[in-house]
């Protein structure tokens, strides 16, 4: 058995110190010990992408994170996407083309959106395709996440770019 | 009540619209003595204004919208909330809307797609009243005459003196007033929120990841449990080693639950719960035990779980279907029933034998998981002498019942709360994970939420039914259909969960309706049902068995039509005739086609898809409908060049009446076409020695974003009264995409999901059988 670990943890510009099993998954570390639950359990093994989370701006599923593996690496949830009241462009977009359904994967799939616009602020379809690939909708949401994210990109050249 | 027979798929419509109007007909009797209505008719003091149980207008001129229909991703909850403001004539901005708690006298239940079409009516009464009492007090408050006033945007305006007053302000005064037996509606020219793309009332909530959804309900000093269950149904734990489970920091105890002490949740089997104080722990802990499952002997393959397979089913639906059922097995094969006859045996003897052509098809269609992205979780305080629960549940009533039957504990001390619900496709319809969550919250006396995993959720879950049909069709030298014979075997729903719906006859009226609900002319039909019996648990899937029949009886026309030589649209409207319309008996209530409507959406859906226009060869287009309520017609383009099928656009026209929300009605046609291409394309649950074969998201996958195809919805106008929209446009996918690729290859496939270039069918034009292989994990 893993012996338990104190943990400095960076999320959403603040430390957190952490004391458990260095295994357990950033998903649930988030959501049980720091009472963030924007990110959601869907499959547990990084397929679903409910879970999804920006280490050090990169979309990751955090599922299958280990707490004892992120060092010092930079954690942004999705409760950290708006500032303050001022939603993130892909969150405003979110809203204009009314993608969401049910909405428990949608906090993966602006994460997902928002990593790549920070990469590519004026993506393909083939690196929307390719980005996205690993989000999962069972309401089916698709048809309009595709344009949201166009719209997220003109929202963000509009105010000079953020993410 | 409880509603016999009362489930998405099976549920008697006749129930419902009473459920719909509160268990009684008191629409209009605004009863007195709800608990929410108490403070209505108070006058002085009052702290709002509820002439009525479905809204409430606050002292600060809020208005809430008070539902019975839970919302899961359907948009339900902000179609609701508009109807209820127009007539009011509510200020949009300040709406809300809150299901309320089930009161063990109102039926709460939501499925089936008939959320609007039942409460339409009653609500528009009941918003309509409110106006009518609000504008009589704000004329006085005014003091001008009733006349001279108009209501808009939360407010009485006396339009010659250009003064208003706010509801908000008459909360007082219109409780004193007596409630209007038979208000004035507004005239649909007078609609100021009804037909307009609103958002829904939970977007910003879920977007500000501010939405509260079962599994994030938090309470201070609660407990988190999972549950390793018997790996085969009605598996019995014959023992477990918990030591190095509780080994695990953070597991606070380990409890063996036995299946049977839910009777009334069948589906449930043994388990043993790690519970602990995170989810991690309770998982780990989980991981650590070392339970010994045993597995009964009985060659009864109704009841043994370990002999369920996919196998044993296909060859059991073989063996139904060949009419050797009732001689061989007659614990888990029932004899044959017939359901109808269009005409007479003789009839359709004699209509094979002059047939210019005859067609002997066969359609298989797997069991399927709902798979809802959120999986079931219910989180339960046990305090005593009452229950509180937070489940993600859409059958409210069931939840009381259940847990009245598993705890002794009266209604009026179960209080449940339902937060938003990450989907459910049905499978939160039955309630087996509440009732762990309240037996391990009595066992513990602490609040303890109950998770099921994936894997759990998967291979333990409840599965839409399978079904193997066999059709024949007799066509007349003019190509027209003489006589169609379908029988089919299938695992019964009702019999698993309600076998007293099942009639004396052994027929189980909701696995034929929507095989009967055929209305292309045709001389003989005969529809024979066939129950087959395994250890394996189906529940509403999309529901009931329209996914299934759509699929038989929409690609059937279009292979009558290709045998006929006929153009598919043409055929089907020479079939349909003259606009007339039908009802069919389902459980003495008439659920209704409109030939004419049927007909317009055809030729909609083609018109819009440039049916008949020349495509590249490898690409073809299909053509589907269905009708429950909705009239929806769907073409499917696929393309095979890459020798499987890409779905390039699928073109769906819907007449769901008047149409309340054109962005909402647009996001579930697109969202149904995706739920369906899943299943046609991808979907299926197999088993094997009594265990599901899949257990996540890498085998059992889904639809992904690069394989959405565009989704074009043409909204026919229609003043008629609104229909759903939750689920109709995913019944006609599979066969618009079979009928599709038919076209596209000349290849005809007959088995879900649709597997080009299979054993026994005929190979595509070109590449081979690739299904999409799904992503490897990140992160």
């Amino acid at each position: 058995m893993t012996p338990e670990r104190t943990i400095s943890l960076h999320v959403n510009g603040r430390q957190h110190r952490w004391r458990g099993d260095p295994d357990e998954p950033l998903l649930w570390a988030l959501r049980d010990r720091l009472g963030l639950r924007g990110a959601k359990y869907g499959c547990g093994i990084g397929t679903c992408g409910a879970c999804m989370v920006h280490v050090d701006g990169q979309a990751l599923a955090s599922c299958t994170l280990p707490v004892g593996a992120l060092g010092t690496r930079r954690v942004r949830t999705v409760e950290a996407l708006a500032r303050g009241d001022a939603l993130h462009p892909v969150q405003q977009a979110w809203l204009e083309h009314q993608v969401p359904q049910c909405g428990y994967c949608q906090c993966g799939q602006m994460m997902a959106a928002a990593a790549l616009l920070a990469r590519h602020p004026a993506p393909s379809e083939a690196q929307i395709d390719e980005a996205l690939r690993g989000n999962l909708c069972r309401c089916g949401t698709y048809a309009r996440i595709k344009p949201a994210i166009a719209r997220a990109a003109e929202l963000m050249r509009q105010t000079g770019g953020r993410s | 009540m409880s509603a016999p027979g009362a489930a998405a798929g099976g549920l008697q419509r006749r129930a419902l619209l009473q459920a719909a109007a509160g268990g009684g007909a008191l629409v209009l009797g605004f009863r007195v003595g709800d608990a929410a209505a108490q403070t209505a008719g108070a006058g002085a003091g009052a702290a709002a204004f509820q002439p009525n149980r479905w809204l409430r207008v606050e002292r600060d001129g809020r208005v809430v919208v008070l539902l019975t229909k839970t919302e899961m991703g359907q948009g339900i909850e902000t179609g609701l909330a508009m109807v209820v403001a127009d007539e009011l004539d509510a200020d949009w901005s300040r709406v809300g809307a809150r299901t309320v708690a089930p009161d063990g006298r109102r039926f709460m239940m939501t499925g089936g797609s008939y959320s609007m079409a039942v409460a339409w009516e009653p609500l528009r009464k009941a918003a309509a009243a409110a106006r009518q009492m609000l504008l009589e007090a704000g004329a006085r408050e005014l003091g001008v005459a009733v006349g001279e006033c108009r209501t808009a945007q939360g407010q009485v305006r006396h339009a010659a003196s250009g003064r208003a007053v706010d509801y908000g302000r008459l909360v007082e005064a219109a409780s004193r007033l007596p409630v209007p037996p038979s208000p004035t509606f507004k005239s649909p020219r007078e609609f100021a929120l009804i037909g307009r793309p609103l958002g829904a009332i939970n977007a910003p909530a879920i977007v500000r990841a501010q939405a509260v959804y079962g599994i994030d309900v938090h309470l201070s000093g609660m407990l988190y449990a999972v549950i390793e269950r018997a790996p085969v149904l009605n598996g019995r734990l014959a023992r477990v080693d918990d030591r190095a489970a509780r080994a695990v920091p953070g597991v606070v105890d380990v409890r063996v639950l036995r299946g049977n002490v839910f009777p009334q949740s069948p589906c449930l089997r043994d388990g043993v719960a790690v519970i602990a104080t995170s989810t991690w722990a309770a998982l780990k802990g989980r991981r650590a035990l070392q339970a010994a499952w045993q597995f009964a002997a009985s060659d009864n393959k109704a009841s043994n779980g370990a002999l369920a397979s996919s196998a044993a089913l296909a060859r059991d639906f073989e063996r139904a279907l060949a009419g050797t059922a009732t001689r061989t097995d007659p614990d888990t094969l029932h004899a044959g029933v017939s359901a109808l006859r269009r005409g007479s045996a003789e009839g359709l003897q004699a209509a094979f034998a002059g047939a210019a052509r005859t067609l002997d098809l066969r359609y298989d269609v797997p069991l399927q998981a709902h798979a809802p992205m959120e999986p079931v979780n219910a989180l339960a305080h046990w305090q005593g002498d009452r229950v509180e629960i937070w489940a993600g549940t859409h059958f409210q009533s069931r939840v009381l019942q259940r847990v009245r039957d598993l705890t002794g504990l009266p209604a009026e001390r179960v209080v449940v709360h339902t937060p938003l619900m990450g989907g459910s496709f049905g499978r939160r319809l039955e309630v087996d994970f509440v009732l762990e969550a309240v037996q391990l919250s009595r066992e513990l006396a602490r609040p303890v939420q109950l998770l099921w995993t994936r894997e759990d959720d998967l291979q333990h879950g409840l599965f839409g039914p399978a079904s193997r049909h066999h059709v024949r069709a007799a066509l007349g030298a003019d190509g027209r259909l003489l006589a169609l014979e379908h029988a089919f075997a299938t695992l019964s729903v009702r019999r698993q969960n309600e076998p007293e719906g099942i009639r004396a006859d052994g027929l189980d009226p909701t696995t034929v309706f929507d095989a009967l609900k055929f209305p292309y002319a045709v001389a003989q039909m005969h529809v024979r049902q066939h129950l087959v019996e395994q250890a394996i648990r189906v529940f509403w899937w999309r529901r009931g068995y329209t996914p299934n029949h759509t699929f038989v009886n929409e690609c059937l026309l279009d292979e009558c039509a290709h045998a006929a030589g006929a153009d598919p649209l043409a055929y089907r409207l020479a079939l349909l005739g003259a606009p007339r319309v039908i009802d069919y008996d389902n459980e003495g209530d008439a659920e209704r086609i409109d030939t004419g409507r049927l007909a317009r959406v055809l030729s909609a859906a083609c018109e819009a898809a440039g049916w008949g226009r020349a495509l590249p060869a490898g690409v073809g287009r299909g053509l589907a409908s269905t009708v429950t309520d909705t009239h929806v017609a769907q073409v499917v383009e696929v393309d095979s060049r890459a020798g499987r099928p890409q779905v390039r656009r699928v073109v769906c026209a819907v007449d769901c009446g008047r149409v309340v929300n054109p962005q909402l009605v647009r996001a579930q046609v697109e969202g149904s076409v995706a739920f369906a291409l899943t299943a046609a394309l991808k979907g299926a649950i197999t088993l094997e020695g009594g265990r599901v074969q899949q257990s996540n998201f890498h085998d059992y996958p889904l639809l992904r974003i690069d394989e959405m195809p565009a989704v074009d919805v043409v909204l026919i106008d229609s003043d008629a009264a609104p229909t759903g929209i939750g689920e109709q446009a995913s019944h006609p996918t599979a066969a618009a995409l079979a009928n599709a690729w038919f076209a596209a290859t000349g290849e005809r496939l007959r088995a879900l999901p649709l597997k080009p270039g299979a054993p026994g069918e005929p190979r595509p034009p070109a590449g081979g059988p690739t299904p999409p292989s799904a992503p490897g994990s990140r992160g």
